[in-house]
């Protein structure tokens, strides 16, 4: 009896289901170019994931490419450098994590609190238009400016009477150097999200807290904030997803041999070690560990954010 | 209604439009055998020695077969297409290509490009050859990368050693060093080189500093040149009020090797040296008598400032582009054609009349051991990259492939397709200096030619030049241009050195990556001075010699037997 009565929600439920997609047909339809898109070109390549227990070869193909087990992952857990360059990109994304994350949020907040709608939309250009710099354009930008001795920098430092600072050729120079390089480049971009979501809070709650005599911090404390708090908690634990990556182009760059003990990362590694002598089968290893990395990050983040009543992925 | 027959066409339009972008190009040949088990009758890999002999054998082979092919070969010229994957700039249209339909005229080929991105060339090319979706002939801009050595080996690419003799073109026009750079570790070679302008290594001097501060000598030893660079990081010879000047900036701690001469019997080279050191012994660059001194030299020079400081943070060129803003005083060059033109007229901004070079750049040698006349320099193999044949054509489009190879390495392809058709993108030719002459109105065309999308840019070794007519400094410096290498090869002796492989130092690279690297970061660590000796010395004893050993072996054993062999 309690099976067929499951049976009967579970048709029911599938029936609804039907008919409501049948209702929104076209939306559907709309969403097919889309959905083909992912299924081709991200579902359908994750069958080449099985390299990382292959020998690959060109020859054999991916398919026909003898199996070594877990060989290549040996390989990457005993190569000297390796534990090295995990502590190195994770302390990076951790730094950019908590250093670069909330500057977004906090630039956006201060673009939606500018009154002058021309200003603000002046503003806003300027603050993304370096999303739009290549980093091999600012890489070089930033090596000429930093130059100990023919740096625009170190000039205004020599005439203010300090030592020059040779900051391409001090390690302890190059993690602060890529985290505020990125806020530049990229914390106007990252304001897009949340400049979004501010405007869908409901002006009314501004006039209500206007009439209650709230000044401009508290409304943005009571009323801005909270309204875009489960767009910032999605975002955060989105960025948690790529915790591990770094990003190749800025390391790159910005990396030499005098500062290479802790700029080595993931990304640059892989492609020395991996891309640069055809060993693709290893680079999908490394790859893969740092997704497994991001992944269990990102599960816990939202476990979390679930836990603590806030809005998660699932 | 109208609504949903718009909304149905729109989905069906975007998901025929992503479907028709990741349609396959067509269904390549099965490949039941790979080229290189067909025609190249592999024997087991034998030793290089062997290796060498044999190729010695080849070599005399190949020229008889050169002469008698000569004779007999004549080019098939039925039409076909064959695509080309290249590295070309996106200023060369291929599009309403007038040059490339006389081309089709002449030989049968008509040439259908696929040019990525030139930024991104080498992850594309890696791209389609993972994928098996080559073009009948890719570009490959390096024979030393390890990824070569793969596609040959996994049988990607066609073994064409047994077939090139039969083309007397492309073997009178690409020279035996050429060929052999392009040789796999069997022994076999899996590309056709482009060949290019013939080079040697040398050194800029900005003439002005030189003038200025030691009356116009050139350093001819280490204490000379250490004196030198004393006075240009101290004298302020650019008279900015600055100490921002340096004596050169080289690209890496082995990237100049005009100085590496001074202490080693070779410029630049590799860890594995073709040459044997001053005392007649083959010994790994890390063994080599004058490996640590030149260090030493190297970090005296860094201590004292005499060096850029910041020489680890250049890319390629950035040492040409300090010496031409007057930042140091010295440059290492490939000395060929065009070299000093191109940086005179770099560091004035515009172009210089040629009988004024010298006072801007004093071209000299490299610096020479203790007791000998004239500088070493390498007769390097001058080729550019070369042509990969796809292992899904079949034998007959191979010979296609290299008949129209050997076509573009005759006098009138190799003028084709780096100068165009005579009338429509040039007006005359001087065979004497190789250059052309042209109109504005030629100019116009200039898009529908590029020496990058040429087959061979190098005809017996000179590459060709174009002049507008009537500009008389453009044409005395074609003549300059052509004449400076044989000029300078007079101050010099040219050392031949042999083009010989290890495999077991290439596998010792590819499974040991990270000791690699590290190697180079503790050599510049330690020239800045962020190490003691005692530490990098201890580095190599207890890391470098144990894991190079056995590929050490195999060279040491490979040199002696190659020595032996060639007295």
């Amino acid at each position: 009896m309690q099976k067929e009565n499951a049976a009967l929600l579970s048709k029911e439920k599938w029936g609804k289901t039907l008919s409501y997609i049948k209702r929104n047909k076209y939306y559907y339809l709309l969403l097919l170019p889309g959905l083909i898109y992912y299924i081709i070109f991200h579902y359908v390549p994750m069958y080449g994931i099985i390299i990382v227990f292959k020998d690959f070869s060109f020859k054999k193909g991916i398919l026909g490419s003898d199996w070594i087990g877990l060989e290549n992952f040996r390989y990457l857990f005993h190569l000297s450098e390796f534990w090295n360059v995990f502590r190195n990109s994770l302390i990076l994304s951790l730094l950019r994590l908590f250093a670069s994350f909330p500057v977004s949020v906090i630039l956006a907040l201060m673009l939606n609190e500018i009154g002058n709608r021309k200003y603000q939309r002046i503003t806003q250009t300027l603050v993304y238009l370096p999303h739009f710099i290549s980093w091999v354009v600012l890489g070089g930008i930033m090596v000429n400016f930093l130059s100990p001795t023919w740096g625009v920098i170190n000039q205004v430092l020599k005439n203010l009477g300090f030592t020059p600072i040779f900051f391409m050729g001090k390690p302890e120079y190059f993690r602060p150097l890529v985290i505020i390089s990125s806020i530049w480049k990229e914390a106007g971009w990252g304001t897009i999200l949340y400049l979004a979501a501010m405007t869908g809070i409901d002006t009314e709650l501004y006039d209500a807290a206007s009439v209650d005599g709230a000044n401009r911090i508290q409304k943005m404390r009571y009323i801005t904030l909270p309204g875009i708090r489960s767009t910032i908690v999605l975002s955060f634990i989105l960025r948690t997803g790529s915790l591990m990556s770094n990003g190749f182009e800025q390391i790159y760059i910005l990396q030499n041999s005098q500062n290479i003990s802790v700029s080595e990362v993931f990304e640059t590694y892989t492609y020395k070690m991996g891309l640069g002598n055809g060993r693709y089968s290893f680079s999908t290893a490394v790859g893969l560990f740092t997704t497994v990395i991001s992944l269990i990050m990102m599960l816990i983040t939202n476990y979390i954010a679930k836990k603590g009543g806030e809005e998660s992925l699932w | 209604m109208k609504k949903r027959i718009l909304a149905t066409m729109l989905c069906l339009t975007m998901a025929a439009g992503l479907l028709a972008g990741c349609g396959s190009k067509g269904s390549a040949p099965a490949k039941e055998e790979t080229p290189a088990e067909t025609t190249a009758q592999k024997e087991e890999s034998a030793p290089a020695a062997t290796a060498a002999e044999e190729q010695a054998a080849e070599e005399t082979a190949a020229e008889e077969t050169t002469e008698a092919a000569a004779e007999e070969y004549v080019m098939n010229t039925d039409p076909i297409t064959i695509t080309i994957m290249d590295r070309a700039p996106e200023s060369f249209s291929y599009e309403d290509n007038q040059v490339l339909d006389k081309i089709a005229e002449i030989t049968g080929v008509t040439l259908a490009y696929e040019i990525p991105p030139m930024s991104n060339y080498t992850e594309r090319l890696q791209v389609v050859m993972a994928a098996d979706e080559m073009c009948d002939v890719s570009y490959t801009w390096g024979f030393g990368a390890t990824t070569y050595q793969k596609w040959a080996e996994d049988g990607l690419i066609w073994d064409v050693t047994d077939m090139i003799g039969d083309y007397p073109n492309l073997m009178a026009n690409i020279p035996q060093n050429q060929w052999d750079a392009a040789r796999c570790e069997d022994g076999r070679i899996y590309a056709v080189p482009k060949p290019h302008q013939d080079s040697v290594y040398g050194i800029g001097i900005n003439t002005d500093w030189l003038n200025k501060l030691v009356d116009g000598k050139v350093p001819a030893n280490l204490e000379e040149l250490e004196a030198f660079g004393k006075l240009v990081a101290e004298s302020d010879p650019d008279a900015n009020g600055q100490k921002d000047t340096f004596l050169f900036s080289p690209p890496g701690v082995w990237g100049d090797g005009w100085i590496v001469q001074a202490f080693m019997p070779y410029v630049g080279g590799s860890v594995l040296p073709k040459l044997p050191d001053f005392d007649g012994e083959y010994k790994i660059r890390q063994k080599m008598d004058g490996y640590l001194p030149y260090l030493r030299w190297f970090r005296d020079m860094y201590a004292q400032g005499l060096i850029d400081p910041e020489f680890f943070t250049n890319n390629t060129y950035d040492d040409r582009t300090k010496f031409q803003q007057n930042r140091t005083a010295i440059c290492a060059l490939t000395v060929g054609q065009n070299i000093t033109t191109s940086l005179v007229n770099g560091m004035v901004g515009e172009d210089v009349d040629p009988d004024l070079f010298s006072q801007y750049i004093t071209l000299a040698p490299c610096m020479k051991p203790d007791g000998q006349d004239k500088a070493n320099v390498e007769q390097s193999a001058s080729n550019w990259g070369g042509w990969m044949i796809s292992a899904n054509v079949d034998e007959e489009t191979v010979r296609r492939i290299l008949g129209f190879l050997d076509w573009a390495n005759t006098e009138e392809g190799w003028l084709m397709m780096n100068g165009g058709v005579q009338g429509h993108n040039y007006d005359t030719y001087d065979p004497e200096t190789k250059t052309v002459t042209k109109t504005q109105e030629e100019r116009e065309f200039d898009k529908e030619i590029n020496s990058y999308a040429s087959m061979a840019s190098g005809l017996g070794g000179i590459m060709l030049q174009s002049v507008t007519a009537g500009d008389e400094i453009s044409l005395k410096r074609a003549v300059y241009n052509t004449n400076e290498l044989k000029d300078f090869l007079t101050t010099v002796n040219v050392v031949s050195v042999p083009s010989i492989s290890f495999p077991a130092y290439t596998q010792f690279t590819a499974d040991n990556p990270d000791l690699v690297d590290r190697l180079t970061n503790m050599e510049e660590n330690f020239v800045t001075g962020n190490i003691d000796e005692a530490a990098f010395t201890s580095f190599l004893e207890d890391e470098w010699f144990p894991a190079i050993a056995p590929a050490e072996e195999e060279y040491l054993q490979t040199m002696n037997e190659y020595a032996a062999s060639a007295q």
